[in-house]
């Protein structure tokens, strides 16, 4: 079986130019506004403002979205997963998965070395994996090592992972920031220092960090020695061009802004939507708008109880919400619509979608008068059998952000006077929101999920298997839906997962009704003119600050 | 929180040691600023001070350092407490706020209760964590996973640095507001406390974007980013100082004009000295005694505001880890910020009382002292 290897997706330096000159997702989604062409200039620091206090910084441990372009700065991965969902050489020079696809075979690049001066060897590696996969460490087994069975080394630089499923996402956990190894001398620290992390920890990325004040400031400064980025990223760059960087955490939108704008810091991600006017086309300032890969801001219909049992009142609350009248008042063009239950953010999407729940008000008052909605009560709300046609959609305050009360307010509004339908969007807290899941009190549930693969987002989101859909709060429990999703994570043939995932999404969305995707999540990022070649990646985020120069 | 309302104890004291109320000089303690002010620990234990003598002034001070501690110990007790149970009152569940989108992971939330020992009961979560405090273990935060002595080792710094600057200015800001409050010029008066009232009554926060936008991001001084800087101290310090002291200098204000009414004012100008020296040597030093007690119960409301200033300007500090441990109900550091806070108010009282000694003869008469 081994004899008749398969290499995924290792390309040629040269096609992956090719690759990201043709990364562009959509319309109004620019990706490296800042890339053009110039002579790097070497040296220099750079603030960059970010909103999100880091909750750790063991990259083992973090798991926060936003945090992974921080962290990117000191810890680098096995590979790198490119715009086409296609995966690439970095710290790994190979990387061949068995024809059945449950042999996994790493072969380490030459030469690497963490920061404390020890070389990135197969044992190394191996206690990294160790580590994260033992039960007092840290808090969960991340979902992509599920499937790991064991883990053997051939060589010194050899690695043998063999799955106990050919699980797409274990590819995608290697090409992850939790996945980069440690020295195996930081991985010895007393717990509370490795896991809270900080200068004290080696890693293998183009910079080091020098101080850490916790939910304030994490600095960096470069590695001489450092020549390993993934090509696709380095174009044969190999040290950091800057000399060191620091990271400021101000949660204020408004100090970020004024940071920026005042030349305090250089460059500012989570710009908010109303201070988009400040930088964008602005002269001194370029912004960066990128949709974020995974699952798009959506409403998940809870379909084990009527009235969203029934496919005709899920459809008519859809094609009656009047969504893109809502999207473009209340954002105002600083978001977009999303049609499509998955991302738009690499190759995932089902395009063809586009259009697919536009708002047809008559159609959807006629396919409630067929569902037996027929009275109204002194509100205008459809009443059957004694019951008002009511759909709460139930939040947990913590994820309430970017305006989502507003919109959820004005489909409300919408459904209420189009269609006679009382939704209402009611925010709780984290506890409460669990019991209420528990109690099945609720008709519908918001959420977007990052993730640089789908199937880590679909199986949480849809999946029927409790071990899986920890969040399917749609209830659908489809057995389609199970299949479709395990077609897709299950492969590692990118053609069968497109395959399998276009067809989940239409089947999803026109053909069931369970799912409403509302806008495309997105990152934005704002820098002065000063600052050259920032590097989006396949997942929408700054890759860090490694490709990144200042001029004077 | 920390100390009983009891705004009749010093009067009360001077009448209790037998001191004859000075001629002339009735205490300020009836003044509205001053009857919203609770008594200061220390104060009101002086009065039960036994010795008179001057051998027992050993044993009293001793005495009094003992009640000191002891009360101290007692409001962390109360402090540490209440916050115990407040945490655990208010909505959201620990162990779903620290999983976020993994919340419903039943394994991950096994793991997390096992590890914080979340599945024991809340008295003895309680008793736990009382018990560890003597050794120095505060716990370890479950979001930034060090032992929070450490972290509030790091965060307080930061914090009692921009408390004790602000702390520092306020009074600069009284002073010279007050001098100019009370100079003796027909309208000034009225024209003051109306700029008074516009500053106190700006929301704190309010004031922290404003010094923010217009000074260092509209003209470009006193930059906040390089945190270690005294540039970035300048406007955080402002946005603390500036409505406390115009609060101390109304008291103070109001302290002076009724001083210079009092009989004692007119013997002074009896024995010749002028309306300056009157206003200045002896108006002040009346007026300050109500105002220096005010200073020491504001820095817990000092406290509380870096909570929004540290946010706003970005600033390492106590109020920083405060904020984004209750956001997540990570227990061991909330409880940690509020041992730390309350032992800091508790300290700024003690040296108020302290200064109000210094200040005022008759309070060290109250503690044995042959007059």
């Amino acid at each position: 079986m081994s004899n008749r290897s398969r290499v995924v997706a290792l390309l040629t330096a040269a096609a992956l130019t090719l690759t990201l000159a043709a990364c562009g997702s959509k319309g109004s989604d620019q990706d490296n506004p800042a890339g053009e062409a110039g002579k790097p200039v070497e040296g220099g620091t750079l603030y960059w403002a970010i909103e999100t206090q880091l909750q750790t910084v063991n990259p083992h441990l973090n798991g926060q979205d936003k945090a992974v372009p921080v962290l990117r700065n000191a810890f680098d991965s096995y590979l790198y997963l490119n715009e086409k969902g296609e995966y690439e050489p970095w710290l790994a020079e190979s990387y061949q998965v068995s024809e059945d696809g449950l042999k996994h075979t790493l072969v380490l690049r030459d030469g690497i070395t963490f920061s404390d001066g020890e070389a990135l060897t197969a044992d190394a590696s191996k206690a990294n994996f160790d580590k994260i996969l033992s039960e007092t460490y840290g808090s969960s087994t991340p979902g992509g090592l599920r499937y790991l069975d064991s883990i053997n080394k051939i060589d010194d630089r050899t690695l043998e992972f063999t799955l106990t499923k050919p699980d797409a996402l274990f590819s995608q956990y290697l090409a992850s920031a939790g996945a980069t190894p440690l020295s195996p001398a930081s991985l010895k620290l007393d717990q509370t220092v490795l896991e809270s992390g900080g200068p004290e920890l080696a890693g293998v990325g183009p910079f080091v960090i020098t101080s850490y004040t916790p939910n304030t400031e994490l600095t960096f400064k470069k590695r001489d020695d450092y020549a390993w980025a993934p090509e696709s990223v380095a174009k044969g760059q190999k040290a950091a061009h800057l000399d060191s960087v620091v990271v400021r955490t101000f949660p204020e939108g408004a100090t970020r802004t004024g940071a920026l704008q005042q030349g305090q810091v250089q460059v500012s991600s989570d710009i908010q939507p109303l201070d988009v006017p400040v930088f964008e086309d602005q002269k001194g300032f370029q912004y960066i708008r990128t949709y974020v890969a995974g699952t798009p801001y959506a409403l998940y219909l809870n379909v084990s109880k009527p009235p969203l049992d029934d496919v005709r009142v899920r459809q008519a609350f859809i094609l009656g919400s009047d969504l893109d009248a809502i999207i473009e008042s209340v954002y105002q063009g600083a978001y977009d619509r999303a049609w499509a239950p998955v991302s738009v953010r690499g190759p995932w999407a089902d395009k063809s979608l586009e259009g697919w729940s536009a708002t047809d008000i008559d159609k959807a008052n006629e396919l409630l008068d067929q569902a037996g909605w027929t009275e109204r009560d002194a509100d205008g709300i459809r009443v059957k059998d004694g019951q008002t046609l009511t759909v709460r959609t139930v939040t947990e305050a913590p994820f309430v952000r970017e305006s989502r009360e507003q919109v959820n307010l004005a489909i409300s509004a919408a459904l209420k006077e189009n269609v006679g339908i009382d939704y209402k969007y009611e925010i709780v807290d984290m506890g409460s929101g669990t019991e209420r899941v528990a109690a099945n009190e609720y008709e519908g549930f918001d959420n977007s999920y990052g993730g640089a693969d789908p199937a880590a987002g679909l199986d949480l989101l849809y999946h029927s298997d409790p071990a899986r859909g920890f969040i399917a709060r749609g209830k659908f429990k489809d057995p389609k839906v199970d299949e479709l999703i395990d077609a897709g994570r299950f492969s590692t043939n990118l053609d069968d997962r497109l395959k399998a995932y276009t067809e989940f999404q239409k089947y999803v969305t026109e053909e069931k009704f369970y799912v409403l995707p509302i806008y495309q999540t997105q990152d934005s990022v704002a820098a002065t003119d000063k600052v050259k070649n920032v590097f989006i990646d396949a997942k929408g985020q700054p890759f860090g600050a490694y490709t990144i120069w200042l001029v004077p | 929180m920390t100390t009983i309302s009891d705004p009749a104890a010093q009067t009360g004291q001077a009448a209790k040691t037998g001191q004859p109320a000075q001629t002339g000089q009735p205490r300020p303690t009836a003044e509205p600023a001053q009857s919203a002010q609770p008594s200061q620990p220390g104060l009101s234990t002086i009065e039960d001070a036994p010795a008179t003598s001057t051998g027992g002034r050993a044993r009293t001070l001793a005495w009094l350092i003992t009640k000191r501690l002891g009360s101290a110990l007692l409001v962390l007790w109360i402090a540490v407490t209440l916050t115990f149970l407040a945490v655990h009152i208010a909505p959201g569940d620990t162990v779903s706020l620290l999983l976020g989108e993994n919340r419903d992971d039943p394994i991950a939330r096994a793991q997390v209760i096992s590890r914080w020992g979340l599945d024991q009961p809340i008295w003895s979560q309680y008793l736990t964590y009382l018990g560890r405090i003597p050794s120095g273990d505060l716990g370890v935060s479950y979001t930034l996973r060090r032992p929070v002595a450490e972290l509030l080792a790091q965060g307080a710094a930061p914090t009692l640095i921009l408390t004790f600057a602000a702390t520092v200015t306020s009074l600069l800001i009284a002073l010279v507001a007050t001098l100019i409050n009370t100079a003796p010029v027909r309208g000034l008066r009225a024209a003051t406390s109306g700029i008074q009232l516009v500053v106190l009554s700006l929301p704190p926060f309010w004031l922290a974007i404003l010094l923010l936008t217009v000074v260092s991001f509209g003209w470009g001084w006193f930059s906040i980013v390089d945190q270690n800087s005294w540039q970035a101290l300048v406007l955080p310090t402002l946005a603390l100082a500036i409505p406390m002291g115009f609060y101390l200098t109304q008291v103070l204000s109001d302290g002076v004009f009724r001083a210079i009414e009092q009989p004692f004012a007119v013997t002074a100008r009896s024995r010749g000295l002028g309306p300056a020296a009157v206003r200045y040597r002896h108006a002040f030093r009346h007026a300050a005694l109500p105002a220096v007690h005010l200073v020491g119960l504001s820095v817990g409301g000092l406290l509380g505001g870096a909570v929004i200033v540290e946010q706003i300007f970005g600033r390492p500090g106590l109020g920083q880890l405060a904020v984004s441990a209750v956001t997540v109900k990570d227990v061991p550091l909330i409880l940690g910020v509020t041992l730390v806070s309350t032992a800091a108010f508790i300290a700024a009282s003690t040296v108020v009382d302290l200064i109000g000694i210094v200040l005022d003869p008759r309070l060290r008469r109250t503690q044995g002292a042959p007059a």
